[in-house]
């Protein structure tokens, strides 16, 4: 399993000079277990030079969404393999109580948002509403669950015999206590993974002015990989206004509380590989930055 | 395995009312009631272990307003989940203290946004404020 990082940041883009190490793009992750099919975590910024990496092969695309909050889907409309005639893409996300994922979406891939909408789209785009339980992309297992954030959300996990990892960037486990596993929102999630992408915005003391807008401490985001059992903690989802230095520093704040396991701060470009390596052909793992 | 987050959140807004609250899941099996709601139950959360369907409702052993057995499955929580609507009734109820207890409920079905029906969150009160405890049945 390679896991691939386009974009880590959380809000908003934010390039600049005090951003480089971390990057500015938003969300947007790349999971490969086997040659046939990318999965692609979802489609921030970081989506575009992802879809400039896959563009013109013939590997059937999944993009998973775990909500549709603007940081999140502002890059599918420049997703070059959407606008290849006949590709295979498919699209998951949650739906709301009364409207499937394509009726969501269109808010977004329609004007006065966007110039093009889902119905002229030149790839073979299929839609699904994630289901509940588990499913198959190519040889890996992915499960969706709800957590806590404004709005439908889920979080994803990947399991293959290789690893597993779970992906939750936006996410506010505090709010329905950080005690108990059974009662953890995302634990099913994260329980015992080689990696946990998890939501690591703020510091303890922005969490006090920003408790319920869906994000958590770095504290939080360590003590649920704690009671998760997650090997390696990756910290994603950083704020707009925090610089690499601003990063480092709650990284390290955040490995001061962990009790067991790792934490690192997700970087633009970094490449995990978990078990056997399945990238074939152009991309290696220092090209992808 | 974790509880749906839907019912977490639902603990956790119980746990921050005034109003006693019991969370009950598809099954029927209690799975949370708040402080306000420990007087009518007769005992602290924290001191009930699980409370599977089937023992709260030999527990709780309800009664009609006139005194007669009132079957679990037409307590408001169980018709709120069958029917997915609220309800509301006026009953009696004993606490696990034994105690009988006059109760007026209001049950809100918890349905995901799947269709499924996770639970039921049932806004309880004594309509003496609990004045009318009687120590027997009947």
């Amino acid at each position: 399993m390679n896991v691939t990082i386009w974009g880590s940041r959380g809000s908003l883009a934010s390039a600049g000079r005090g951003t480089v190490r971390y990057g500015g793009n938003t969300a947007c992750v790349e999971v490969r277990t086997s040659p046939e099919a990318a999965i692609l975590l979802d489609a921030g910024t970081g989506i575009r030079p992802a879809g400039i990496a896959l563009a013109d092969r013939d590997i059937a695309v999944h993009i998973l969404l775990t909500h549709l909050h603007m940081d999140h889907i502002l890059g599918l409309g420049f997703f070059r393999p959407l606008f290849e005639p006949g590709r295979e893409v498919h699209v998951w996300g949650p739906p709301s109580t009364t409207r499937d994922l394509r009726a969501r979406l269109s808010r977004y891939l329609s004007p006065p948002l966007f110039p093009v909408r889902i119905r002229d789209i030149a790839a073979r785009l299929t839609l699904h509403d994630v289901p509940h339980g588990t499913w198959m992309i190519g040889n890996a297992i992915v499960a969706a669950r709800a957590v806590i954030h404004p709005g439908p959300t889920v979080g994803y996990r990947i399991e293959t015999p290789a690893g597993s990892l779970a992906y939750v960037p936006d996410h506010e486990p505090a709010l329905g206590g950080l005690a108990h596993r059974g009662w953890l929102s995302g634990y099913d999630l994260a329980r015992n993974v080689d990696v946990l992408l998890h939501d690591g915005q703020y510091s303890d003391a922005e969490y006090t002015e920003r408790t319920g807008w869906g994000h958590s401490s770095v504290t939080h985001a360590a003590r649920f990989a704690d009671l998760a059992g997650a090997r390696t903690l990756m910290l994603i989802h950083h704020d707009p206004d925090h610089d690499d230095e601003t990063v480092d520093a709650l990284v390290a704040s955040a490995r001061d509380v962990r009790q067991a396991g790792s934490v690192q701060g997700a970087r633009e470009g970094d490449v995990i590989d978990l078990g056997e390596s399945i990238l074939t052909g152009s991309r290696s793992a220092t090209s992808a930055g | 395995m974790a509880q749906p987050v839907e019912l977490i959140l639902a603990r956790q807004l119980a746990s921050a009312l005034a109003v006693p609250v019991l969370l009950v899941d598809a099954r029927g099996d209690t799975l949370f009631y708040n402080e306000p709601a420990e007087p009518i139950f007769g005992r602290a959360f924290d001191e009930v272990d699980a409370l599977p369907f089937e023992e709260r409702a030999a527990a709780l052993a309800p009664l009609t307003k006139d005194g007669d057995a009132l079957p679990v499955q037409q307590l408001p929580g169980m018709i709120s989940m069958r029917e997915r609507r609220p309800v509301h009734a006026t009953f009696h109820m004993h606490g696990l203290d034994g105690r009988l207890r006059p109760i007026e409920a209001t049950a809100i079905p918890i349905e995901s946004a799947g269709g499924h029906v996770l639970g039921t969150f049932v806004v309880l009160w004594q309509p003496d404020g609990g004045s009318r405890d009687r120590a027997s049945p009947k």
